[in-house]
Order: structure tokens, then sequence, then C-alpha cells
């Protein structure tokens, strides 16, 4: 009966949830598996901790080059058909490459990771065509977004000169000035397997994973990776600058407010992370510490707000107030409203800070065992520490926040901040 | 032997995939019929309510009455509280809500937990039986809306979309309700339009409910009465006229000196959102143009280069036929190659059909998506609600992952060659700042002039 017990739990027992770290079979700086028995697909992500503010020339650069090193990586499949679907983004610190498709396409997948560490292997027409191609996705995403190109030179007024006010996808001008040998002399300095991590997730067992990692991956060249650009330090002098921009597709002005502080040394990066998003989350929501509750709802200063907040990996905590002034109010006096009212928050109630917490808890803890959340969360976790959270590990992190340390963050916004304020005004067509 | 017997009688219970469950009927304490289709692996309820109707009874030129009056309802207050503590009300749940005006009726809906479905019941039902309908906030949302549509005119995509509804609609009260254009109607909007639509336009009866998730039909008709309580026992909703589509064949030009690129948009007819044929339909639109894979994303950036991406979809502006629609930013200056090599790839498509390697990674990306979805309660009572209003069985809406894993090959391409329509009967917009881009049959410079190229 106890065999029958033991073959029962081992029957039924999912293997789902824990990470398993595989990196010693791996070139790579980390490879990790999380199996997810229930799931259908599998997907590899390849994580280059390289991005745009690595580049000093013309921007969108590392873009550019991801699209010429996802072309070039495609071809793993060799002429069979490519069952699986696969795709690639750049910020300004990170590169990804993602592929996902049934197990048995594995090999594929990671003869398709293997290759994003060869030689750039399209064409020298297809690399010219192809920074076409970038300005084509500059024309379709930011051209028409007066908000994104705000935010763009906010950060330019803000941090002249520092990696992290790059622009990711640059401008058409800058575009046309990359070339491709450009994009392979910075290839060769960052696209190492010692500056890249790998996440697999998915129906399959580390049996099936570790002989094809060390097939690909197992024996690739590493190489000294330079300091990163973006790590030269900000100066916290507590400046504060505006900056505008006319754009001829909005009818009114609306402004951006965004605040930067350091990241406080003596929390853990996942206290900061959770912390900060839940901060986030009660300045965005319709409790009294929301800038929406007085601004929006209560004394119509202003016709829209949103909040968003992170941490970007040079340390930095960000927090960015969107919004736009309701009827018959100028831009400047909505700006100075929501200024005033962060400023004035002395602190965050508990009722507040429970209003938000525990529903996003209970939605989190409702998602848990779901495979595409599971996903989510191991990746933040690449990101934000360079090894996957789990869903419990990540869950009980954001349990584990209290109002102390979310007043330290508001704090830390409000005393020791560098700030922009940037406008968007219309602009009139000829 | 008798107890590995037992041992595995009780493994088969417990490991084998629940078997399809039936959709049941029930009836609330209070009269409502609802249908039912238990989900035990979920983890929300959600209640699907329709409002049978279009809005026929709308005068003419205030057809987004009804689009103004859900915004104000979801978003002005309600039963004497005020926005914000209506939004904090939910924000303290996991739950969600959701209310929208379509072709044939209004749709409600309220997702939440087994625990929390009166909680979020009884917000539905301020916001359905007791909106504030404030002055104040009539205006600020009148206003936002106005901004909006101003907005959305300057944007080639929007000019392209505005004139194919123009084009095709013929002047039916859909394309305004749609549209919001011409936004000089929203002019003529006020706050008694929107106090008198809501009057006559929320009742008791005419219903169609469906409800999904892991919970008892006791507390959905327990949920469902606090939903519906005192709203009126009649509306005065009426069915428009049949929106009949047209589509000229016609290549039309919107020149907008000033933009700085160009944009396509091909469109022609499909059959009825109901028709048996759909999964092969999309099955064919998802091949034709929906990831980095499709026919057209071959084409216009591998082959021709011209577009960061180009794309094939289905939309529904009526239930009684639905569109192909083909679009992409492009090169102002590879215009006519794109169109060309459009066509090319269409008409390829359209004789030849999928492909034999193409065909069974498509249909299992496709059976995946629905899988995915069909997990979720709120799609299994919203697909239950279109079943009823395209006249098919529980058993067909719920059973789709079946008729996906019997459609064949070749079944799939007779249908894609019968239905997709011919390229030279589709009607092309494209809107570009140089009026020699592309031979055109009409070259207009706004939207609003389309009916120049009827």
């Amino acid at each position: 009966m106890r065999y029958l017990v033991f073959l029962f739990l081992l029957l039924t027992t999912p293997l789902r949830a824990e990470v398993i770290d595989l990196s010693k079979y791996t070139s790579l700086r980390g490879a990790y598996l999380l199996p997810q028995p229930d799931t259908e697909f599998v997907t590899v992500q390849l994580l280059l901790n390289v991005g745009e503010a690595d580049f000093d020339g013309p921007e969108g650069l590392a873009h550019y080059l991801e699209h010429l090193v996802w072309a070039s990586a495609d071809k793993a499949h060799k002429g069979a058909a490519k069952e699986r679907i696969t795709n690639a983004w750049t910020n300004t610190i990170f590169t990804n490459y993602w592929n996902s498709g049934d197990p048995k396409t594995l090999n594929d997948m990671l003869a398709a990771s293997a290759l994003v560490f060869g030689p750039i292997n399209v064409g020298a027409s297809y690399a010219f065509q192809e920074r076409g191609i970038v300005e084509r996705e500059f024309d379709l995403n930011k051209s028409d977004n007066s908000g994104r190109l705000l935010q763009s030179k906010m950060m330019k007024t803000l941090l002249p000169g520092h990696g992290l006010s790059r622009s990711i996808i640059g401008s058409r001008d800058s575009i046309r000035q990359i070339t491709p040998e450009m994009a392979r002399v910075f290839k060769e300095t960052w696209y190492h397997a010692n500056n890249a991590r790998m996440l697999i997730t998915g129906p399959v067992r580390p049996g099936d994973v570790i002989p094809l990692l060390k097939k690909h991956l197992g024996d690739l060249s590493i190489a000294d990776i330079p300091p990163h650009p973006w790590k030269e330090p900000i100066e916290w002098d507590g400046r504060t600058v505006t900056t505008t921009v006319e754009h001829s597709k909005i009818n009114e002005p609306f402004f951006r407010l965004h605040f930067m502080t350091p990241s406080p040394a003596d929390m853990t990066l996942e206290a900061i992370d959770h912390s900060l998003g839940l901060l986030g989350d009660i300045l965005n929501s319709s409790s009294k510490s929301s800038p929406r509750k007085a601004l929006y709802y209560d004394d119509f200063i202003l016709s829209f707000i949103e909040v968003s907040a992170w941490r970007d990996q040079a340390g930095s905590l960000n927090l960015v107030f969107h919004g736009a002034p309701d009827e018959d109010v100028a831009v400047e006096d909505a700006i100075a409203g929501t200024r005033d009212f962060f400023h004035g928050l002395i602190s965050i109630p508990q009722a507040d800070f429970d209003l938000v917490a525990q529903p996003t808890i209970d939605a989190l803890t409702r998602k848990k065992d779901y495979a595409g959340f599971e996903r989510d969360v191991a990746f933040k976790g690449l990101i934000a520490r360079g090894a996957p959270y789990t869903s419990r590990t990540y869950i009980n992190g954001l349990k584990a926040v209290n109002l102390t340390q979310i007043d330290r963050l508001l704090k830390a916004f409000q005393t020791n901040n560098i700030s922009a304020a940037g406008i968007a005004y219309p602009k009139e067509q000829q | 032997m008798k107890s590995l017997k037992s041992f595995l009688a009780v493994f088969l219970v417990l490991a084998a995939p629940l078997s399809a469950q039936e959709v049941s009927q029930h009836t609330s304490p209070d009269g409502h019929q609802f249908s039912f289709y238990h989900m035990p692996n979920s983890d929300r309820l959600a209640i699907s309510i329709a409002w049978k109707g279009g809005i026929a009874n709308l005068p003419a030129g205030k057809e987004n009455v009804a689009n103004m009056a859900i915004d104000l309802m979801l978003n002005g207050g309600a039963d004497g509280r005020s926005p914000d503590e209506i939004r904090s009300a939910f924000e303290a749940m996991d739950a969600g809500s959701h209310l929208y005006s379509d072709a044939d009726a209004i749709r409600g809906f309220v997702v939440a937990p087994a625990k929390d479905l009166e909680k979020a019941a009884a917000i539905a039902n301020s916001v359905l039986a007791k909106p504030t309908f404030d002055e104040r906030w009539f205006k600020r949302f009148m206003r936002n809306a106005k901004k909006n549509v101003s907005e959305n005119a300057k944007y080639n995509n929007s000019q392209a979309w505005n004139a194919v509804r123009h084009l095709t609609m013929g002047g039916h009260p859909l394309d305004q309700s749609g549209s919001w254009q011409p936004a000089a109607n929203l002019e003529t909007l006020t706050i008694e339009d929107v106090r008198t639509w809501h009057e006559q336009s929320f009742s008791s009866n005419d219903l169609v409910i469906s409800a999904a998730g892991n919970g008892s039909a006791e507390q959905i008709g327990t949920s469902l009465d606090i939903t519906l309580k005192g709203l009126p026992t009649r509306h005065k909703r009426a069915d428009l006229a049949p929106l009949e589509m047209t589509y000229s064949g016609k290549t039309i030009l919107i020149h907008r000196p000033n933009e700085e690129k160009s944009f396509m948009v091909i469109v022609g007819a499909l059959p009825a959102a109901g028709d048996p044929d759909k999964l092969a339909l999309l099955l064919g639109a998802g091949v034709l143009g929906q990831s980095e894979q499709s026919r057209l994303f071959k084409t216009v950036r591998g082959d021709v280069r011209s577009a960061y991406g180009f794309r094939a979809g289905i939309h529904a502006f009526t239930r009684s036929q639905d569109m192909l629609a083909m679009s992409g930013e492009v090169e102002t200056g590879k215009l006519t190659e794109t169109m060309d090599a459009v066509e090319a790839a269409y008409t390829s498509f359209q004789t030849g059909g999928i492909g034999f390697v193409e065909f069974p990674f498509a249909k299992r990306i496709m059976l995946k998506r629905i899988r995915e979805n069909y997990l979720k309660p709120s799609t299994l009572a919203f697909v239950m609600t279109e079943a009823h209003f395209e006249g098919k069985t529980f058993k067909d809406a719920i059973n789709l992952e079946q008729q996906g894993n019997d459609l064949g090959r070749g079944d799939a391409n007779a249908v894609i060659a019968k239905h997709f329509p011919n390229f030279d009967q589709m009607l092309k917009v494209v809107v570009s700042p140089d009026a020699n881009a592309i031979k055109a049959d009409c070259v207009i410079s706004d939207f609003s002039e389309a009916a120049k190229c009827m």
C-alpha cells in the first residue's frame, strides 16, 4: 500500500514552481529552468545585459542591432518549418530574444539562442534596408506619440549626456546615421555569453534541457565586459528642470512630472521594487493619498491623471505623474497643483495602504499558479536581481511590504530628488 | 492486485480531465432566466447580461448618446455616491465590470470571486439603476469626447478607417455611433438626452443572461436579482434597419500634404459573424497576416521592405457581415510596389490557401489561444450570449476547440477560396502626403469628403 501511495504521489504531483539553476551547464552568466508541466509550449528567453545606454553614437543602435541579430539567429531551423514564435526587444539596459514553441523545437530554440552570439548572418543590402524598417517602426510607435517624445526630451534635459537619457529607438536623423559596421563593433563589445542570462519555462525537465544546453550554449566564447557607461553616478543636487515639445496631433496641452531619487541603501532590491510598485498603485488609486482624488474627482483641476513608478537598473527610483488640465485651468497651474499635492503628502494612511495592497495581494495569489504569471514573475527576477523569482517568493515579498517602507520611498522622492517638468503644446500646422 | 485495481480506479477518477460540462438553465428568485456553465477549476464567476435591441429609438445625429451615457454611468457617480466612492468600492475587491453599447444590444458584465459577487452586483446595480448624471461631469466628459474625436481625426489610420466606414456603411447610424463622426453631432447632445436614453434603455425584460465560473446557480441567481433590482419592466430600444455594407473595389487616396508618412487599408466582405465557416476564416486571416510568419509580413516587410509590419484581421461592424481588412503604415515611396505585392500575395493565398507546412502550426496556435481564452469565465459567458444572437447552440459555442480539431486543411482552404473576396472587389484607402504616390480612382483631402468617392 505504501508503494501505491508513493506511486500515486509520483504520478500526480506536478513538477512546478521551483526554479532549477542550470548555469553550470552553459557559458552563460546564468541559466534557469522553471518546469511547468501543465503548459503546452516551452519559452526560452535570452536576456543580454546590453542596451541603448551602452552606446555613445547615433541613438537607436542597440535596437537596430537587435533587428539584425534576430533575423540572423532566426535561421536556426535551417530551412525546415519553423514551428515556433519568436521576437525580441531592447531597452536602455537590456536586450531580450525569445522563442516559444512545442518542446520538440527546444533544440531549434537553443540553437537560435546560440546564434545570437555568432556573427551577424545577413547580407549587406538587407542590413541597410533594415535601417529603413527601423525608421518605419519609429514612424509607427513614436513619431505620432507626443507623450513618448515629451518623456524623451525630459530625460535629456534632466540627465544631459547620461546613458539613461538616450532614446531607445532614436530619431529619423539618428537612425539614418547608424551603419551596419557600428552595429558589428557594438556587438563584438557586448554580445558575449558571460553578459547574458537565460530563462526556460514550460513542460520540460532538466534531463530534457541539460544535453541541449551543453550542446548549444556550453562552449561559447566569453570576454571581458567593459563597465556600463550608465553606471556613471547621477548628481543628486535637487535640480528641477523644465522642457516643452510641440506636436501637431494634439489639441490641448498635457504635462509630465518626473521625480528621481536614489535607492535607499538599507532596503533590499526586492523590498524596494514591491514598495515602489505599491506606492505607485496608491498614488494611482482613488484614495485620499492619490492626486486623482483631490485634483480630478474633487476640484476639477485635472481632466486626466496617471502615475507610474519603477526602479531603473542604474538604481534610481522613478515616479512620473502624467496629467492634463481641466477646462479653464492653465497647464502651468495644473503642474503646480500636482506638485503641491505631492509635496503636501505627509504619509500614506493605513486605510489607503489597505485599500490598495490587499486586493493586489489577492489578485496575485489568485494567479500564482498560472503559467503566464509564473513566467512573468520569474523573468522579473531575472531583470531585477539576475535570478528568477518564484510566484511564492514574489507574493511573499509583496506581503512583507509595510507602510514604513512606503513612507520611506515617499519621503525620498520628496526630499532627495531631481525632477523634470515637461509640457506638450499643440502645434499649429502650416 | 485487488488493491492495485482500486488504486487505479481512484487514480483515474482523480487524474482524468473533467468531462465536458453542460450548460444548464435556471431561473432566479425574481424570475430572470439564465444559462450557466459550471467551471469547477475557475476562481471567478462571470455574469453577462445583454439588453436586446439597437439604438433605432434615438433621433438622427444623437447616436452617440449611448456611448456618452454609459461613460457617465460608469464614471460619474451613482446612488448618492461620488464617482471616486464607486471606484474605491470596486478597487477594494478583486472584481471587475464592463458595460458597452453594441449594434443590437447593450452588453454588461460583472466578474468577481464567488465570495464578492453580491457586493460587485450591488455596485453594478447602483450604476445601472441610479446613475447620478451630474451636469458638471457631463460637461467634463463631453469636453473630453470632443477633444478625443477631433484629435483622432488627425491620425492617418483614423482618416483611413473613418473613410472606410463612410464608404461601406452608406450613412447607416452605426457609422456615427462607431466613429463619433461627424464630431459636430456631439454639440447637440444634452444631459437630458442622456437621462432619456437611460430611462428608455435599461429594463428587466428582453434580456439574454449567461453565467460561467465556479459557484452555484443559486449564487448567480441572487446576484443577478441584485444587479437588476429597480430597473423598469420594459425598455424602448429598437433594432436598427439591417446594415448592408458595400465595397466598391475602388482605390481612394486621402492626400494630406503635411503628413510625414503613409497608411493603407484594404477591406472586403466576409460572411456573417455566426457563419459555420467562421473558424476556418479566422485561421485564414491568421495565416494571411497575424504574425511574423504570416504571408503579408513576409511579403511587405521581408520582400518589399516597405513597412515595420502589415497585418490582416476580421472586423465586425454588423453581425450580418464581417469585414476582412489588411492594413499597415508603408513607406511613401513604395506605396504602389506594396499595393501590387499585397495583391499578389493575397490572390495567391485566396486561391492556393494555407500551405501544407503552414497548416499544422497555425492551427495549433489558434487552438492554444482558444483553450487559454476558454479558461476564463468571462469568455464563456460572452460566447454563450453571442451564441444566442447568432442562432447557434451553446454546444457549438463552447466546443470551439473540438471544431478546430476537426478542421482539415482541405476544408479550410475551400472556405478561404469560397469566402475571401477577390482583390479587385475590395475597397482600398490610402492616406499619404504624396498625391501621386499611387494610382487612385478618387482623391480627397479628408475622410469627411468620402461621399465624393462613392
